[in-house]
Formats: C-alpha cells, structure tokens, sequence
C-alpha cells in the first residue's frame, strides 16, 4: 500500500547554509533509499519561533511532499528525532492538493539564493586551485595558472553579488515582521467587536 | 428575566465558502480564530460551525506544536 504523506520539520535557524542544506540532503536520501518518491521539497524559509525549542528561536522550516510505504515511516522519523539539527518535526497523511500559500525560499528570492550558493561553491574551487598551486611541478604551471586565472574571475563576479543576499534576507525578515504587528492589530480589532 | 437582546445570527464562515482546507501551516487564516492571549476563540464568539470548530482546533494545535502559533501571548514569556 502506497499512501501520500506530508513532512514538516524544523532545522535548527543557526546553522549555515551548507549544513543545512546537508540535513536537507541526508533526508531526502534516506527518504529515496527506503523507497519513498518524493515529489517536492519546499523550503519555506527562516521564521521565529513562537516559542523556543531547545534553546532556539529561529528555525528554518522544510516541507516534503512524498509518496511512500507506511512502514518506512517509523524508521524515517527515528532519524529525525536522533539528528540534534532537527528540532521538531510532523508527518501527516497527505490528501487533497498542495496549498499555494507555501511558497519556497529559493523561489521568493530566486537571485539571492543562487548567487549566494555559486558565491560557496567558487570559494571552494579557489581553495581547490590553490592546493593544486601548491603541489604542483613546473610540467604543470600552465594549466594550474589557467585554472586560477579562471577561478578569479569567478571570484570577481561572485563577490559583487555575494553581499546581496543579506541585506535582502534581513528586508524580507522585517516586511514579514511588519505583516504580523499588522495582523495582530486586526485581531485584536475583531476580538473587541466579539465581546 | 427577560431581555430584550437582538441576537445576531451568526453562520459558520467555512460552511459559507464551502473552505475545507484546514492546513496547521496556513497561519494566516488560523491567525483570525486565536485570540491575542493565544487561546483558541469559542464557537459561541466566532459561530463556527461544531464540524469545522474540531477541524481548527486540530489545526491550531499542531501549529501550536510547529511553533507557528503561540501556545500563550508572544509578548508574555
């Protein structure tokens, strides 16, 4: 029996990109690996938590879609209660159509994100090329300068953009900020006409 | 005792737009049904239907959970 199921979990609004984005990884991995087929990852973002869990008040929300095979559950979500990134975590049988309100991060903030992650990716490359530069014999000095000369460049057009991403986070992180202050003032409007 | 109070005849709002998504991450609609202690607001101030009450109390309660509704006022901790 097949079932379409519904996973909402917290990772821990500390870690960095990267590791995060490796928990992301590991568990859609293990997701495939049990034979479930997952048919979308949405990464909701950043958001305060209501209230602290372990410590922490920020947590970056992540939603899976998947089909899968009930027993695989169980063993799904003991890796998650064991990971120490994850802070909460739901499964739900999933029925109906996916709700449009949810809408990912990378896709609220298309150039931000992916400037941000070739920004990580060309810093490796540079430490990459620099150990190559380090190692290598006077045969091979030519394709080594080349290749740096080639990671610099990337350098210098990642660079401009790497700043942006921030700025435009912490903008976003205010407007949301400003939507709830202005939706707590509405509920407080209607609670009045109740009574 | 017998007041002369009008009585507003109240209908369930889910009932009206025939709305069956009760989904714990849609915070903004659950947003109108907690009031600003947190608490979840009654069938008698909200006139919500009995069907669709138990639906939004689930819902709020896994939000509750997910950290994405108070369990108490944001401000009070």
């Amino acid at each position: 029996m097949i079932r379409r199921y519904d996973t909402t979990f917290i990772i821990d609004g500390t870690l960095s990109v990267d590791d995060r984005e490796a928990v992301i990884s590991t568990f859609t991995g293990s997701l495939e690996k049990h034979g479930g087929e997952i048919e979308q990852v949405i990464r909701w973002g950043t958001r305060t938590l209501t209230h602290e869990i372990n410590k922490r008040n920020r947590g970056f929300y992540v939603i899976l879609y998947y089909t899968a095979d009930p027993s695989i559950i169980k063993t799904f979500e003991r890796e998650m209660r064991i990971n120490e990134n994850i802070l909460r975590y739901m499964t739900l049988i999933f029925d109906g159509t996916n709700p449009t309100y949810l809408t990912d991060e990378r896709v609220k903030s298309e150039s931000t994100y992916s400037s941000s992650k070739a920004a990580a990716n060309a810093s490796k490359t540079e430490e990459v090329t620099e150990v190559a530069d380090a190692v290598s014999d006077d045969t091979e000095a030519d394709t080594d300068i080349e290749s740096s000369v080639d990671a610099a460049d990337e350098d210098a057009t990642e660079t401009e953009t790497a700043d942006e991403p921030e700025a435009a986070v912490k903008e976003a992180v205010t407007e949301e900020t400003a939507e709830e202050t202005e939706e707590a003032a509405a509920d407080d409007d209607s609670d009045k006409e109740d009574k | 005792m017998n007041h002369d109070r009008k009585v507003k005849v109240k209908v369930c709002k889910f009932c009206e737009n025939k709305d069956t998504d009760f989904n714990y991450k849609n915070e903004k609609k659950l947003r109108h049904y907690i009031s600003d202690r947190g608490k979840i607001i009654p069938r008698r101030m909200s006139g919500t239907c009995a069907k669709h009450q138990r639906k939004l109390t689930n819902a709020i309660k896994r939000a509750r959970y997910m950290a994405i509704l108070p369990f108490t006022s944001e401000s009070i901790r």
